[in-house]
């Protein structure tokens, strides 16, 4: 937890440091599980949260930081659960109740990102980010709690628009392809996430 | 300087949004009710009819009172009764009990735990919802102290040969159990509601095991 704290607290100062030359952005996300992490968790996801900050390199690029969450859930059951025997040839175990699974995903990512058009117009952009995933995936049945924290690897191509609202602050609407790549026996996660939100300059 | 302060704001705000409406998992009692069964494949229970069940249990707890109040005993034990003499399985009386193909043993385990402590701040971090969720007390979302108790029920069911003696068995000097059926959940104020979750749960350990049926 610390150590995402820090991540966190570099890349706020990073994107604040790039506000005096770039925009600063916060936004919501929805999330679209994709691959393995649909079979684990179906559900489209209502619950994210993005801030991110992105500085001038020139009128048509920029590069920066950004931190999300998402978090997927999903609640199966009651139904029968194959479990693996007590011991080994004494038999075939089954569970039968709910369970109630977890994902939290935080994407800490660095990011670049290039730009059409001119400031004062609306702007397409596309980018991409590249950095770490802290995946939480869990799973509760009964008393029971199974956990799969893993930092990953993770990357997320981008495409957006920016659409001025007055001055200084734009809207910001945008689908992220967010993924993380497998770590040890957990599954690679990934879903497409798409933003809604505004950016100051 | 100023844009960056209402930034920071709309992210604070955004928090306190989403920690709101963080999922909040099980609700009631009976949702995270768990029937757990496993079974010894080299055993066969066709070839058995008679067993032997105790009009009382064992009670295992770490209450004060020692009293088992939650739920019906008699209950529980019709449930078993009931659910064997549809595959086929015959009760024997006390008087009977050397006739005895096999043993069915009852018993209840109740843990209480109380917990209490003091959260400082909006509990942002997923899943701390779900630790003290249980007929507990929440804290304020600003923080502040909190105290709640809650207790772990486990009914086990077990089937094994009272034929075997112990010069019989293998090194790990354990009596072998055919049959496990565990049931385990919270422990409600209602007996009504935890006998009936106990007989619903005792339905389904015999339902996920359609291998209990005596051909007898």
């Amino acid at each position: 937890m610390r150590k995402t704290f820090y991540i966190i607290a570099i890349l706020l100062f990073v994107g604040a440091g790039a506000m005096a030359q770039g925009m600063f952005g916060v936004s919501y996300d929805i999330g679209i599980s994709l691959g393995e992490t649909a079979n684990f968790v179906s559900p489209t996801s209502f619950r994210g949260i993005g801030i991110e900050g992105r500085g001038f390199i020139n009128d048509n690029l920029t590069y920066g930081g950004s931190f999300n969450w998402a978090v997927f859930y999903e609640e199966v059951g009651p139904q029968e659960w194959e479990l693996d025997a007590l011991e080994e040839g004494s038999g075939e175990g089954t569970a039968y109740g709910k369970q109630f699974r977890y994902i939290n995903s935080f994407p800490i990512m660095a990011t670049m990102h290039y730009y059409t058009g001119q400031w004062d117009e609306t702007r397409f952009y596309f980018g991409a980010g590249v950095g770490a995933q802290k995946i939480d995936q869990r799973t509760d049945i009964g008393l029971y709690t199974i956990n799969d924290n893993t930092w990953r690897l993770g990357f997320a191509p981008e495409i957006g628009v920016l659409i001025p609202v007055n001055f200084n602050s734009a809207l910001n609407i945008s689908a992220k392809y967010q993924y993380a790549l497998k770590s040890g026996d957990s599954d690679a996660v990934s879903y497409l996430s798409f933003k809604i939100g505004f950016a100051f300059m | 300087m100023y844009t960056f302060f209402k930034s920071s704001l709309l992210i604070i705000l955004a928090l306190f949004a989403l920690a709101g409406c963080y999922p909040k998992g099980p609700e009631y009692y009976s949702d995270i009710d768990l029937t757990i069964t496993d079974y010894d494949m080299n055993y066969d229970f066709g070839a058995q009819r008679q067993y032997y069940m105790a009009d009382t249990i064992a009670f295992s707890t770490n209450i004060e009172d020692n009293e088992l109040d939650e739920i019906s005993v008699a209950k529980l034990l019709e449930a078993i009764e009931r659910n064997m003499e549809m595959r086929g399985y015959e009760r024997l009386t006390n008087s009977e009990i050397y006739k005895a193909d096999f043993v069915l043993t009852v018993s209840v385990i109740a843990t209480q735990n109380v917990q209490a402590g003091f959260v400082p701040f909006p509990p942002y971090y997923p899943g701390w919802g779900w630790d003290i969720g249980w007929g507990g007390y929440y804290p304020p979302y600003w923080g502040g102290y909190y105290a709640y108790s809650y207790t772990k029920g486990s009914v086990i069911i077990n089937w094994w040969d009272p034929q075997i003696k112990p010069s019989d068995l293998s090194s790990k000097k354990q009596q072998p159990i055919h049959w496990l059926a565990a049931l385990n959940g919270l422990v409600s104020d209602s007996k009504n509601s935890n006998t009936t979750r106990v007989e619903n749960g005792i339905d389904q350990a015999f339902k996920q095991s359609p291998y209990i049926k005596s051909t007898l």
